[in-house]
């Protein structure tokens, strides 16, 4: 059998990994990307594992498919896909693959310093700043986000008695804030955050059970979010986020900015609009704001919107031979 | 700076990134001055080459050179994530399978002979050419040995523990993963990880001298041994751990020479007699000893390993000074968040 090409545009996203597909993607069936993406989860899903698991990727990988946007008053249609499936949005993912695309050219967007995308999760607008041919940062409104638990105490494996948060920014983050116990992320090593995440996250489903009222399949604390005072002088607050098996995302995390301006907004810690400088591991900064206030499911919710920037760092052609054994690439997640 | 130009690839498993061009290369004279040379002033792009954003934690790559002394066909350095390496077996698959794919060996007729200048010495190659693609890569490796059988040391989770103490390349501490119970599949890699961890630790307290070159001294390489493989025509399993976390996802070139060392001095393999070693993804490399001699009561062989590698995409890597983390980083075990 020939070889299969993929060409991409390779960077990051405040240092979490996109990887934007421009040749080779295959053509799917559906009146949206949503049906776009179950299409392509059926069929093609060797693809995805391919581009996305080692030897070409790694735990942290993750990107986008462009295909030209169905609905007539979009200026592209992004389908997702990274380690663990095809998500229907991504922050880290969005911003990157709007920044490559302008820089690249290969988006001319209807309005300038407007992109309008249509994603698997619906329609997002995302407004760039453009400094010379460089895309200096792109923001996008993120979807409904609320607190959903306020001062929860447990006694929890390796930390002890503490009190978290559970907030709603796209996943379910459960969000600890400096104390007794943990500490302060500052503290914590990457080894710490790997060991003692999952435990926790374990124990904290035992105890709630959070689920989204109009989506059932999205329930439980999926996503841990440590936090400690910023490094750097003009950041409000760092955090590692972990997720999954064994990954902690390296950029400040669109849908953990979301939460956490949710639950810091619900505490009275944060105004309408007030800049709120997300810092990552990396020392990366999100600038996230709550772009209004709304009822959602007869509870206050808001409306966040994570502005970022994302670096192009080389162009791909990845070739796969279906006489490798590995060609659909392997993970030992 | 204009990109740089590489090939990846990957070998039963492990990446190789071969550079064709645009990485400055040094003037110096020797191997080991360019090898210096580099460490001083361009470290960062191993770091913008191996680490992520472009890498990952098992990226090597391999710089190939013109070659700098009389009948090598190239001169290597051999790029890992930590340090600059004298020799890699998987690399060596990789280098020769891409320098072949790409068409920068004039040779034609299967096998085609290539001979790398490393800084662990001269490696032969020869690549076997199959309708025109590569289909498989044997090198020799250096001279490997069992230094200790039965050398016992005791962990804390793990209890007593025997260690066999063999060098393939690099020291390995060859343990049985059966009797410690511990299943050598990647889902298992945590526990695998802390066990070698422990294991390395121990070894690391005493010193191992090369007989021939005192300054190789230390045995931190785990090499877990098993039973229990993917395909049953194998002759032994086998997960090599580079501490504190790398889980080699090859059967690992070096690791496999002292394997070879190790049973051939036992008397479990014959000369020539080849052994089947497979890795952790049921990929494997075939080792044997192809000739041995004694010297002052040390048994030494000449392995010859042999695998496959495949060519993963064709990359060009692109730097720009306004990235504040051009340079690459590590989410590592050490250091506060």
């Amino acid at each position: 059998m020939k070889d299969k090409i993929f060409h991409s545009i390779e960077g990051h996203t405040c240092g979490n990994p996109v990887r934007m597909i421009i040749k080779g993607a295959p053509k799917l069936k559906g009146n949206s990307m949503s049906d776009y993406r179950n299409y392509f989860i059926k069929n093609f899903d060797w693809i995805r594992t391919s581009l996305m698991f080692e030897p070409r990727g790694h735990d942290m990988m993750s990107g986008s498919i462009l295909y030209p946007a169905l609905n007539k008053k979009c200026d592209v249609g992004i389908l997702f896909i990274e380690t663990t499936g095809c998500l229907p949005m991504c922050g880290h993912g969005f911003i990157g693959t709007i920044t490559f695309a302008l820089e690249k050219k290969i988006i001319k967007p209807k309005k300038i310093g407007i992109v309008i995308a249509e994603t698997p999760a619906g329609i997002v607008t995302a407004e760039y700043k453009k400094v010379g041919n460089k895309i200096k940062s792109v923001k996008f409104k993120n979807i409904e986000s609320w607190l959903e638990i306020k001062n929860f105490q447990a006694n929890l494996p390796e930390i002890g008695k503490v009190k978290f948060d559970v907030a709603y920014g796209g996943n379910f983050y459960a969000i600890f804030d400096p104390q007794e116990g943990f500490g302060s992320l500052n503290k914590m090593t990457a080894a710490d955050v790997l060991r003692i995440s999952p435990k926790v996250r374990d124990e904290i489903n035992k105890l709630i059970k959070p689920i989204h009222p109009f989506n059932k399949n999205i329930k439980g604390v999926t996503h841990i979010m440590w936090t400690g005072k910023a490094k750097l002088k003009n950041s409000s607050s760092r955090n590692a986020v972990f997720y999954g098996k064994n990954a902690i995302d390296r950029s400040p995390c669109g849908t953990g900015t979301s939460a956490r301006l949710a639950q810091l907004h619900a505490k009275g810690k944060l105004k309408i609009k007030e800049k709120f400088v997300h810092e990552s591991i990396l020392g990366t900064q999100f600038v996230g704001r709550v772009e209004s206030e709304i009822i959602f499911n007869n509870k206050k919710a808001i409306i966040p919107s994570v502005e970022g920037w994302s670096v192009i760092t080389g162009e791909s052609k990845f070739i796969i031979s279906k006489s490798d054994p590995f060609y659909k690439g392997f993970s030992i997640i | 700076m204009e990109p740089i130009q590489v090939i990846d690839s990957h070998t039963e498993g492990n990446p190789t990134r071969v550079i064709l061009s645009g990485f400055p290369i040094p003037k110096n004279k020797t191997l080991l001055e360019r090898v210096n040379y580099l460490k001083k002033k361009q470290d960062h792009l191993r770091k913008i080459l191996n680490h992520e954003p472009r890498g990952n934690g098992m990226m090597c790559s391999v710089l190939v050179m013109p070659p700098m002394i009389r009948g090598c066909d190239y001169s290597l350095i051999i790029m890992e994530q930590d340090e600059y390496v004298p020799m890699c077996g998987h690399c060596i698959i990789g280098t020769a399978t891409t320098l072949v794919y790409a068409k920068k060996i004039k040779q034609k007729k299967s096998p085609v002979t290539i001979k790398f200048h490393t800084l662990a010495g001269i490696v032969e190659c020869k690549v076997y050419i199959k309708n025109g693609n590569v289909d498989y890569v044997s090198f020799i490796n250096v001279e490997s040995f069992l230094l200790n059988q039965n050398y016992k040391i005791k962990t804390k989770n793990y209890g007593k523990i025997n260690v066999d103490v063999a060098f393939g390349g690099d020291y390995y501490a060859i343990v049985n993963a059966d009797k410690l119970k511990i299943k050598l599949n990647l889902q298992n890699d945590q526990e695998i990880i802390k066990c070698a961890n422990e294991i390395s630790a121990e070894m690391l307290k005493k010193k191992f001298p090369h007989p021939k070159n005192k300054k190789i001294n230390r045995c931190y390489m785990v090499q877990f041994i098993s039973n229990k493989k993917i395909n049953k025509k194998n002759s032994s399993k086998t997960t090599v751990v580079a501490p504190p976390g790398a889980i080699d996802r090859s059967p690992c070139g070096t690791g496999t020479s002292a394997r070879v060392a190790q049973l051939f001095t036992k008397g479990k393999l014959k000369l020539n007699k080849k052994f089947h070693n497979e890795g952790p993804l049921g990929t494997k490399f075939i080792g044997k000893a192809i000739s041995s001699k004694m010297e002052n009561k040390i048994l030494y062989i000449r392995p010859q390993i042999t695998g496959r590698a495949y060519i993963t995409g064709i990359n060009q890597i692109i730097l720009d000074k306004n990235d504040p983390i051009q340079n690459g980083f590590r989410v590592g075990s050490k250091g506060k968040l």
